[in-house]
């Protein structure tokens, strides 16, 4: 595994991805936040310093989501079915370090849609005088992460199905792993020994992804254990990294037709 | 530079039906500093050799061996092949420039080599005007002309082209030739595939013929014509004299001349016949098959 290599692959598919009409979209959906923000909080009561950070810290969470099924889908798949991969792995590149390399050129794009989202909410939050919180960059850290643990369950999908198919399985594989833990404390779950082991078990195949979500904590409880921060973080990148070996697996011994 | 050991490929088309083989058991050698064109019909398996040359896909039963001075791992022995895609296939979004920085620096170029060769070819293989257009706009013939600046940037010692002259105009097949020879006079090795026969000739010395998945030949060009000729004559004569020498084989007319064919051992008796009778004839040869004749012919 040549990191260069990677790098490389990492920075043309940014190239890429940016000239191609994304950045429009990111912009756009920036003024959106911004007019959002403004609407809200000019119109609601209560903290508007708060409710500026509620909407930012949400919608920057449904963008890089939805930039890393959408973009994540496709990433893969577009290179075997245009058949562009050829072009690359004719040169001295291995399918992993490819297959790396498309990981960090998406993965960069949505590090600059987190940026730029991050920088409107706290421009704003600041505007209506919010208060600094260290817990504000974990929130947008833990995000970004999520995003790029996402878009690593969609193209391990992509790889073995189609792109609606790897869609809709990351979607619910999401959806579940977000209720699963919820779904343990309910009283009929509880109730059943049975069940609960079955529930258990499910809930460490797929990821937990209300681990992440800590916006609650930013916006009223305003601290959070380090411990915590620190191993969700361990978690996600570990998942991450599980999807990424498998998907090489799966690359690597794949006939590319 | 390569060979092939009893390769074999089978593809699964419906999970019922019989796996299809398209290519079974070839084996061949390809040495190095030649032109090497690799024939055969459409469907015959050359894209397919090549995907399993390239490890894009993995041969059923049979191995690929590269020669060790193409380099003593997959790294090495990738940076000395240059490739050119069946269809080019290419990023919409980046330009001419882009892309060929993207391979120089996969092949770990410097920014001044990348400039060096790639302005070079871009120059020979005339595309530098479209350089810094996004690649989404350019014609067929333009993306073929940069893939092979692509190939080339790297300056690799073996190019594997697959179907390099189709979808460029008459200009361009010579241009492409005309550097391929060149390249060839430089010690590299080409493998190139095609279906036009005369494009092949104009530049190979050797030849990979594929029919059907199985290897008919493979060697020089020159072997396969010479192993290939008969002992017949034709002699072409005026029509109105075809009378004359009706009986002596199988005539055809052919408008205002007519051919006779007729084998070695009635040479003497039809020049006996041919003076006797004074008759004027238009050519007397031996009957020499083109190779399109021959590799039509070969496999049946
Ligand atoms: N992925 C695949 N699945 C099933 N069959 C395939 C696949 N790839 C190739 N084939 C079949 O293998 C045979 C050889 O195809 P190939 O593309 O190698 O031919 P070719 O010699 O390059 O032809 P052409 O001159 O038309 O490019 C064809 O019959 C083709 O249909
Ligand atoms: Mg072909």
């Amino acid at each position: 595994m040549n990191f260069g290599k990677a790098i490389t692959i990492g920075k043309f598919t940014f190239i890429e991805i940016y000239k191609s009409k994304i950045m429009i979209n990111i912009l756009l959906s920036g003024i959106v936040l911004a007019l959002l923000c403004y609407i809200v909080s000019e119109f609601s009561f209560g903290n508007p310093s708060k409710i500026a950070l509620d909407v930012g810290l949400g919608f920057l969470s449904l963008t890089t989501k939805a930039i890393a099924i959408f973009f994540g889908a496709t990433l893969l798949k577009n290179e075997l079915e245009s058949r562009t991969i050829y072009l690359i792995l004719s040169n001295p590149v291995s399918r992993v370090e490819f297959l790396v390399g498309k990981v960090l050129g998406l993965s960069g794009i949505l590090l600059l849609n987190t940026i730029l989202l991050s920088i409107f909410t706290t421009l704003f939050y600041y505007y209506w005088d919010g208060v600094w919180n260290s817990l504000i960059a974990w929130s947008i850290l833990q995000t970004f992460l999520e995003s790029v643990l996402i878009l690593l369950i969609v193209l391990f999908f992509s790889l073995i199905t189609n792109i609606n198919l790897a869609i809709i399985f990351s979607i619910s594989i999401y959806v579940s792993g977000y209720a699963i833990r919820g779904a343990l404390s309910l009283p009929d779950v509880k109730s059943n020994v049975a069940l609960t082991k079955v529930v258990t078990l499910i809930s460490y195949v797929i990821p937990n992804f209300s681990l992440f979500d800590i916006k609650n904590f930013v916006l009223y409880k305003q601290e959070l254990d380090s411990m915590y921060l620190l191993g969700t973080l361990g978690y996600s990148i570990t998942f991450s990294l599980i999807f990424l070996v498998v998907s090489s697996l799966v690359l690597s011994s794949k006939d590319l037709n | 530079m390569f060979s092939f050991h009893e390769v074999s490929k089978e593809f699964k088309t419906d999970f019922w039906e019989k796996p299809f083989r398209a290519l079974d058991k070839v084996s061949f050698n390809l040495s190095g500093g030649n032109i090497v064109g690799f024939l055969g019909a459409n469907g015959a398996g050359k894209t397919t050799g090549i995907k399993i040359l390239l490890g894009f896909i993995k041969p059923t039963s049979g191995k690929i061996e590269y020669d060790p001075a193409l380099g003593k791992n997959r790294s090495e022995i990738f940076k000395n092949i240059g490739y050119l895609p069946e269809r080019p296939y290419f990023y919409a979004d980046l330009t001419g420039r882009e892309f060929i920085n993207y391979i120089g620096q996969l092949n770990d170029l410097t920014k001044l080599d990348i400039k060096k060769n790639g302005d070079f070819w871009a120059k020979s293989l005339k595309i530098d005007f479209a350089l810094d257009r996004k690649l989404r706009f350019y014609s067929k013939g333009m993306l073929q002309r940069l893939g092979f600046v692509s190939a080339l940037v790297a300056d690799p010692m073996l190019l594997i082209l697959d179907e390099p002259l189709s979808g460029l105009d008459p200009l361009g097949r010579k241009e492409f030739k005309d550097i391929m020879n060149q390249l060839s006079s430089e010690g590299k090795t080409i493998f190139f595939s095609s279906h036009i026969l005369s494009d092949v000739e104009e530049v190979s010395r050797e030849v990979v013929i594929l029919e059907s998945g199985k290897l008919v030949h493979s060697g020089n060009l020159l072997d396969l014509v010479k192993g290939k000729t008969t002992d017949e004559y034709e002699l072409v004569l005026d029509s109105r004299e075809s009378e004359k020498i009706k009986e002596l084989g199988s005539l055809q007319e052919q408008g205002e001349f007519c051919r006779l064919v007729f084998p070695q051992s009635d040479f003497s008796r039809v020049l006996e016949q041919v003076s006797k009778e004074n008759i004027n004839i238009e050519s007397l040869k031996k009957v020499t098959p083109t190779l399109e004749d021959i590799i039509y012919r070969i496999g049946v």
